[in-house]
């Protein structure tokens, strides 16, 4: 079991990023304005959405291989927004899942998004749907889905391991509009040779931020700047330190973040 | 008396027939707090879920953060944590209940109605159906055995080799020479798959390998070079947002900040 008191310098460190985002979310509530630059593939949602509605064809969403934690909540978020986005124009939606627990909540969240939208009755319980947690039984269930529907557009979000680039091709080769986003850097190659727009890195945890408005995430977003600024000090002083001998591996700085 | 002790004298474990009595009773409690939960209104709903989401929360936290006793691992929460980890467990239990109704009302429904495509829907129906009854009852036999090893991932091994041809339509597309980043990304690709294999590590072999200035020239040189310095801080770089990025929606979620989502239309309208 991994404690604070096994690295008290971690754990400071944690709690310091922890009140900075907090302290933030707090000024943003108490009304400061903050400028989010622009994320292109986050803009090619409603691209993708007007895509759709002209081609008459459904939109799929995919949540990969998420359970029910912050990567899968986030997907969820942001495909709130596309239900809500594809619920005025009447598309028809897809969101096949493969963990259970996620399932359940992704239920609920396209629920709330038509009734948000101001049109639950156009909420089809067919449309939210578990596959499979074996990872290449759904991966062939989605692609078998993908080329069926032929669906329009294709909205790629959460955790994606060897069977990302069967669903980024599968949707190139129906010339869906592909829109993906993950936090697992080993399937962002293939995401970026095979869809039109990549979420990368952080850009998916700010994605609800940039969507929403919302001041609290807003507020959040700029916290998760300043902490990686923090971050990027450590790392210039840490490299800084260690190309001076007289400092080098010795350094109080550098024996607390040896590991 | 501490807490470990005090919830052990208080939860004694099941014996006799407490072992069929006790799960009994504890479903039946489901049943009850479910439909008390039904019932309750939105915003009450909505203070419970956050109240409820912040404790768990704060277990964890205070687990992590409390100073463990001396000479030990453990402190005055650890001994909880397999346990608040099995419940966890028993409720994606019940959430994969949930997923396998879905997967057999619609299909259901398509073989019922004889929609098309139907006969998919009767044969997975069929398979979950021998693919459970043959778990259950024929755990350690040969049926089982082949029904899994020989069918099933065979099946698995089928949907992963099709991505060898994806690749190289995906790789075909990322290398086209269309801009000046495309040829970038292509020479690097060349430089690093050529590195990697004998012929293209024999391509430079005649350059000294060691001690010599000439060595950064070699192919597997140059190839580590861009694998450890160049690709290497790239990715770490995007895990540290990842990292942070994480930090904050779980803050958020923990504190029920997140707004926008989870069943926050639903609390609101009523």
């Amino acid at each position: 079991m991994i404690h604070a008191s096994d690295r008290w310098e971690s754990a400071i460190l944690i709690a310091l990023l922890s009140a900075i985002v907090l302290l933030t979310i707090v000024t943003a509530q108490r009304g400061r304005k903050y400028f989010v630059r622009r994320i292109p593939g986050l803009n090619a949602i409603d691209e993708a959405v007007g895509r759709a509605t002209e081609m008459g064809r459904p939109i799929l969403m995919v949540p990969g291989l998420s359970g029910l934690g912050v990567v899968g909540l986030q997907a969820l978020t942001i495909f709130s927004y596309i239900i809500k986005t594809a619920a005025q124009f009447g598309n028809r939606l897809i969101m096949p899942t493969a963990d259970s627990a996620l399932y359940t909540v992704a239920e609920e969240v396209v629920r709330d998004s038509y009734t948000a939208a101001g049109k639950p009755e156009d909420y089809d319980p067919n449309s939210v749907y578990f596959l499979s947690d074996r990872q290449f039984a759904f991966a062939s269930g989605v692609a078998g889905t993908i080329f069926r529907e032929k669906v329009a557009a294709s909205f790629l979000f959460g955790d994606f391991f060897a069977e990302s680039l069967i669903f980024a091709e599968a949707g190139q080769q129906v010339g869906a509009i592909q829109v993906a986003g993950t936090v697992s850097t080993t399937q962002l190659p293939f995401f970026i040779a095979s869809c039109d727009y990549t979420i990368i890195g952080d850009e998916y945890y700010a994605a609800s931020a940039y969507i929403s408005r919302e001041p609290t995430l807003l507020g959040s977003l700029v916290g998760q700047d300043y902490c990686k600024i923090i971050i990027l000090l450590v790392v210039l002083i840490g490299t800084i330190a260690m190309s001076i001998p007289a400092l080098g591996a010795k350094w109080f700085f550098i024996q607390w973040f040896t590991l | 008396m501490n807490l470990q002790k005090f919830l052990i004298s208080a939860f004694p474990a099941a014996k006799g027939s407490m072992i069929w009595i006790a799960p009994l009773l504890v479903i039946a409690c489901s049943v009850v707090l479910f439909f008390v939960l039904q019932s309750l209104p939105g915003r009450a709903r909505k203070a419970l879920i956050a109240s409820l989401t912040f404790l768990a929360g704060l277990f964890y936290a205070l687990e992590f953060f409390w100073p463990v006793r001396k000479g030990t691992d453990e402190n005055f929460l650890t001994f909880a944590v397999p346990t608040v980890g099995n419940v966890i467990n028993v409720l994606a239990a019940f959430t994969l209940g949930l997923g396998v109704f879905s997967l057999v009302r619609i299909h259901t429904g398509k073989v019922v109605k004889q929609r098309e495509g139907w006969p998919n829907s009767a044969v997975l129906l069929i398979s979950i159906v021998v693919m459970a009854v043959a778990g259950i009852r024929f755990e350690n036999t040969l049926f089982f055995r082949s029904l899994f090893r020989d069918v099933l991932n065979s099946f698995d091994a089928a949907m992963f080799a099709t991505l060898a041809f994806f690749i190289i339509s995906a790789a075909y597309r990322a290398f086209r020479i269309k801009s000046a980043e495309a040829t970038l990304l292509m020479v690097a690709a060349l430089v690093v798959m050529l590195g990697q294999i004998p012929i293209g590590q024999y391509l430079t072999h005649w350059i000294p390998e060691n001690g010599s200035f000439a060595s950064i020239f070699r192919l597997d040189s140059i190839s580590n070079w861009l694998l450890l310095t160049v690709n290497a801080p790239a990715t770490r770089a995007i895990g540290f947002g990842l990292g942070i990025g994480g930090l904050a929606i779980a803050l958020r979620l923990w504190l029920s900040l997140e707004r926008g989502a989870f069943f926050e239309a639903k609390a609101d309208e009523s």
